[in-house]
């Protein structure tokens, strides 16, 4: 017993027992700790006097006997009548043929821990929720999408038929029109072949849901710009409007001047065509669109960053036009933002940009005209066979 | 009079704790308060037979059966694994719990809780798959309420039942 008086000094909480278990000695702190009178547990059983020890006396005498070095049970709640929770942590040791169990009180340090675990926890439970209610979203709206795609394909095919059926009526050799029925038969052809763009476009959209393109083979990206400019020339013309490809001067200054993009050709046919449209429709008569192709030596600082292990090119569609206002810049690629034939081609071309794993941006200011910008990622033609 | 310790045990926040004051001092607090460490209680169970008082364990939720403290296991005969039948991963981890106290203690008297009951529509898919999981765990399934109370007493009184029977059987 030479230690008590120095773990005494110390405010050591302790209380010593007999080889039995039973309390032979009990420290002033540990008897405060337990709220009871120092001298009331003298005699009595560890294992009656302590409630998380009153199954533990097998565990107690292994200690007891050396065959366990200690035996400890940590962070125990004990109630305080002012309604507090005092938290202690119990160490029994072998000691003079006996038990010392000694009694740690770690409130303070617990009642914080019990606070940052309960924020965490909370943080958990409100994640939890979050996630599952993503998760019914997604369901909602992939079943919302499958309706869509189902009444639109049949809208389309109705469609198509009554476009048919029109064409027969204004043909040359059919049953002769008086020029209001024709007048009449031609406006509702339009309407129809607009209706008929608007479920293309709203199933090419719904095509360009998944992560990846459905086909995925080399594209030269100079010749397709190339061929998309073209197909749009005529109908430029008739709205007044030049298309100049300015590649040759761009593509000359890099190191890599055959750009191939790996993906699919048809979509990014697609993609080109609503941006050149766009183009189009929204810039006056004499006005100008340039394509300019080149390569990235420098890959620009974007929110989120372009893969800098990967190789970059640029194609940049700009208007000369009356720019946009930035209230509808900041929506313009959301479905149905613009004013214009069905209002989802900046969509789709967003869609089959990123499906390609690029970006498309939007730098316009009214007055200056406007630059949709394509990032691409693209492998040099030697890579890929010549 | 047999006297045993049975531990609760579960994720956090399924209403371990809720468990505990209802069946101990039959009260309900809507507010949740995370348990650091361990609280304990005891209860004399009347049964059919002979009376046995009960040392519960209400035990720190972790996130998986992994995070509990093997010491507090220590001398265990019985054990509530509580999940909340609101959240479906609570549900899933009670076969971790299931398998760290069949690993302390093979004979282990184990019943599940499948708690918040009151929070639940009738027939809920949840109620479906814990029955499910309590069928391939081959363990007793309580639902229960802490809220109102449904099915507290009772599951405790089963436990209470089942741990003199063995205590008959294995003296």
């Amino acid at each position: 017993m030479l230690m008590m008086p120095t773990l005494d000094e110390a405010q050591v909480a302790y209380l010593v027992c007999d080889p039995e278990l039973k309390i032979t000695a009990i420290s002033a702190h540990a008897a405060e700790l337990l709220g009871v009178a120092p001298n009331e547990l003298l005699g009595v059983p560890i294992t009656d006097a302590v409630l998380a020890l009153a199954m533990s006396a097998p565990r107690l005498l292994e200690v007891v006997t050396g065959r366990l070095t200690q035996f400890a049970l940590e962070k125990l709640n004990l109630f305080q009548p002012n309604g507090e929770t005092r938290y202690l942590s119990l160490y029994a040791l072998s000691f003079a043929s006996g038990l010392l169990v000694i009694l740690a009180d770690q409130s303070n340090q617990m009642r914080l821990q019990q606070h940052i675990q309960q924020q965490y926890y909370e943080l958990s439970l409100l994640h939890e929720r979050v996630a599952e209610q993503n998760q019914e979203l997604t369901l909602r709206s992939q079943r919302t999408a499958d309706l869509l795609a189902l009444v639109t394909h049949d809208l389309r095919s109705r469609m198509s038929g009554m476009s048919s059926s029109i064409e027969f009526l204004l043909e040359p050799d059919a049953e002769p029109l008086c020029d209001e029925q024709q007048h009449t038969l031609m406006l509702l052809k339009q309407e129809v072949d607009a209706a008929l763009a608007l479920t293309r476009q709203v199933l090419d959209l719904q095509r360009l849901e998944a992560a990846t393109p459905a086909h995925r083979y080399p594209i030269e990206l100079e010749l397709l710009v190339e061929q998309v400019a073209q197909a749009f020339h005529s109908h430029a013309r008739e709205r007044g409007v030049t298309i100049l490809f300015d590649h040759d001067g761009a593509l000359e200054q890099t190191f890599a001047p055959d750009v191939i993009v790996i993906g699919d050709g048809e979509v990014l046919q697609q993609a080109i065509a609503n941006l050149i449209s766009n183009g189009i429709r929204h810039t006056q008569r004499g006005s100008t669109i340039v394509l300019r192709l080149t390569t990235l030596h420098d890959i620009p600082i974007l929110d989120p960053p372009l893969d800098p292990t990967q190789l970059w090119c640029v194609l940049d569609v700009e208007d000369n036009g009356p720019g946009i206002a930035p209230d509808v810049a900041q929506r313009i690629f959301e479905p149905f933002s613009r004013s214009g034939q069905t209002g989802l081609g900046l969509a789709v071309a967003q869609k089959a940009i990123l499906q390609h794993g690029g970006r498309l941006l939007l730098q316009s200011y009214p007055g200056t005209g406007t630059t949709f910008r394509v990032y691409l990622p693209y492998v040099p033609q030697e890579q890929v066979g010549g | 009079m047999i006297q045993r310790k049975v531990c609760l045990v579960g994720d956090f926040a399924v209403g371990k704790t809720s468990l505990f004051s209802r069946f101990i001092y039959n009260k309900f607090s809507e507010d949740y308060l995370t348990t650091v460490g361990v609280r304990m209680q005891r209860k004399i169970v009347p049964t059919r037979g002979a009376a046995a008082a009960l040392i519960l364990w209400d035990i720190e939720g972790g996130k998986d059966g992994a995070t509990v403290r093997e010491s507090y296991l220590d001398a265990a005969t019985g054990a509530v694994v509580v999940c909340d039948l609101t959240r479906l991963t609570t549900i899933m981890n009670m076969k971790n719990y299931v398998e760290l106290l069949l690993r302390v203690n093979p004979a282990m008297q184990i019943v599940l809780a499948g708690n918040k009951l009151d929070l639940l529509p009738l027939e809920h898919a949840h109620l479906i798959l814990v029955r499910r999981v309590a069928a391939q765990l081959d363990q007793l399934l309580t639902l229960t309420s802490a809220s109102t109370g449904v099915g507290v007493e009772d599951m405790f009184t089963t436990l209470g039942e089942r741990l003199i029977e063995q205590a008959v059987q294995q003296p």
